[in-house]
C-alpha cells in the first residue's frame, strides 16, 4: 500500500471533508498514513500556528508542501493542485478502513522522498509521536528512495 | 484513551465518531468490528485473527492469542492508554458497585466526559470533540484552547 493516495475523511470529525491521504509505511494490519490540505486554507494556517505554539515546531517540522499535480499520479479524473503534506497530523488506520475508501493515485518517488524526510524530521523533533515501528519503516523507505528502489507498483 | 490523546494532541488513537448511546460514549466504528468479529464466529465458525472469543451468558469475552509488540505504539499513545485504563480499572475492579460507579461517571455533569455526554445526548448527536475539550478545562483549570485549534483542520 505504500506510496498509494486515497481520498479520506479526517477521523474524529464529523463534519469534516474528504482530503488526500498517502500511506507511507505499513505494519501488520495498520499503516501510518499522511493527510493533505489545500495550502491556502485558513484551517490549516490556524492549525500550523497552533502546532508551533502548543508544540513548539516549526511548519517545515510537521508538513511539507508539494504540487500534487506534479508528484502524484492519479488514476481518475482528479487533478492536482499545491498542497501541504501535515505529517504533524499522521494518522494510524488499519488496511481494512483504508481499502473502504476510493484510490486516487500513487505518489511518485520526488514526492515520497520529500514526505519520508519530513516523517523522520518530525520524529526528531516529536519522538514521543510516532510508534518505533513506523519510525524503522520509515527510515527502510528513506534507504531504498535514496538506492532508487522505491517501486510504488 | 481517544479522549485522552485528543485532548493532549489533538489526534484520536482509534479515531471515528464517538457516539453518545444509553450506557455511555461508544466509538461506533470500533464496537462495529468487534460485534462484526462474534458475529462471523457465531454464524460462520470464523474466529477473528489474533483473538479468541468466549461467551458467558449473554457477555462476549475477547481474549487476545499474542502479546503486543511495544513498537507497535507511540509513548503518547501509551500514556493515554494507561491514563484510560487506570481509570476504568480503578472502577470495574470493584465488580457490580465498580459497573454503577462507571455508569455513574459516563453521565454525571460532574465529569469531563459525562458533561459532553449529556450535551450530545439531549440533541440526538455524536459527541463534539470541542465540547469534551471544554468541559475538561471547566473541571480542571486547564487551557487546551489550541488543541481546538489544530481539530479545526
Amino acid at each position: 500500500m505504500v506510496g498509494k493516495v486515497y481520498s479520506i475523511p479526517i477521523r474524529g470529525k464529523a463534519d469534516c471533508r474528504d482530503h488526500l491521504h498517502l500511506v507511507v509505511a505499513t505494519a501488520g494490519q495498520n499503516n501510518l498514513v499522511i493527510p493533505a490540505f489545500g495550502s491556502d486554507g485558513p484551517e490549516l494556517q490556524a492549525a500550523l500556528k497552533s502546532f508551533l505554539s502548543v508544540r513548539g515546531c516549526f511548519n517545515y517540522q510537521c508538513s511539507i508542501e508539494l504540487d500534487n499535480n506534479k508528484h502524484i499520479r492519479f488514476l481518475g479524473s482528479k487533478t492536482g493542485k499545491l498542497a501541504t503534506w501535515f505529517v504533524g497530523r499522521r494518522q494510524i488506520l488499519s488496511t481494512s478502513e483504508i481499502e473502504k475508501h476510493p484510490i486516487e493515485g500513487i505518489m511518485d518517488a520526488a514526492g515520497m522522498l520529500k514526505i519520508v524526510e519530513c516523517v523522520l524530521l518530525w520524529h526528531e523533533t516529536k519522538p514521543d509521536d510516532l510508534a518505533a515501528k513506523f519510525v524503522k519503516m520509515a527510515q527502510l523507505l528513506l534507504g531504498d528512495l535514496k538506492a532508487g528502489k522505491y517501486d510504488p507498483g | 484513551m481517544d479522549v485522552f490523546h485528543t485532548i493532549e494532541h489533538g489526534v484520536p488513537i482509534v479515531g471515528g465518531n464517538l457516539d453518545a448511546w444509553a450506557l455511555g460514549p461508544v466509538i461506533n466504528e470500533a464496537y462495529d468490528r468487534l460485534e462484526g468479529w462474534c458475529d462471523q464466529l457465531e454464524y460462520e465458525n470464523v474466529p477473528p485473527k489474533d483473538f479468541i472469543i468466549k461467551s458467558e451468558g449473554n457477555r462476549r469475552y475477547l481474549f487476545p492469542t499474542f502479546k503486543p509488540d511495544p513498537d507497535d505504539f507511540s509513548k503518547s499513545e501509551t500514556v493515554a492508554m494507561d491514563r484510560a485504563w487506570d481509570l476504568l480499572m480503578s472502577m470495574l475492579n470493584k465488580g457490580y458497585e465498580g459497573y454503577q460507579e462507571a455508569k455513574a461517571y459516563f453521565h454525571s455533569n460532574d465529569t469531563f466526559i459525562g458533561r459532553a455526554y449529556n450535551k450530545a445526548r439531549l440533541e440526538n448527536r455524536p459527541m463534539d470533540w470541542h465540547e469534551v475539550i471544554d468541559a475538561y478545562d471547566e473541571l480542571h483549570a486547564t487551557n487546551h484552547s489550541q488543541i481546538k485549534t489544530l481539530l479545526q483542520c
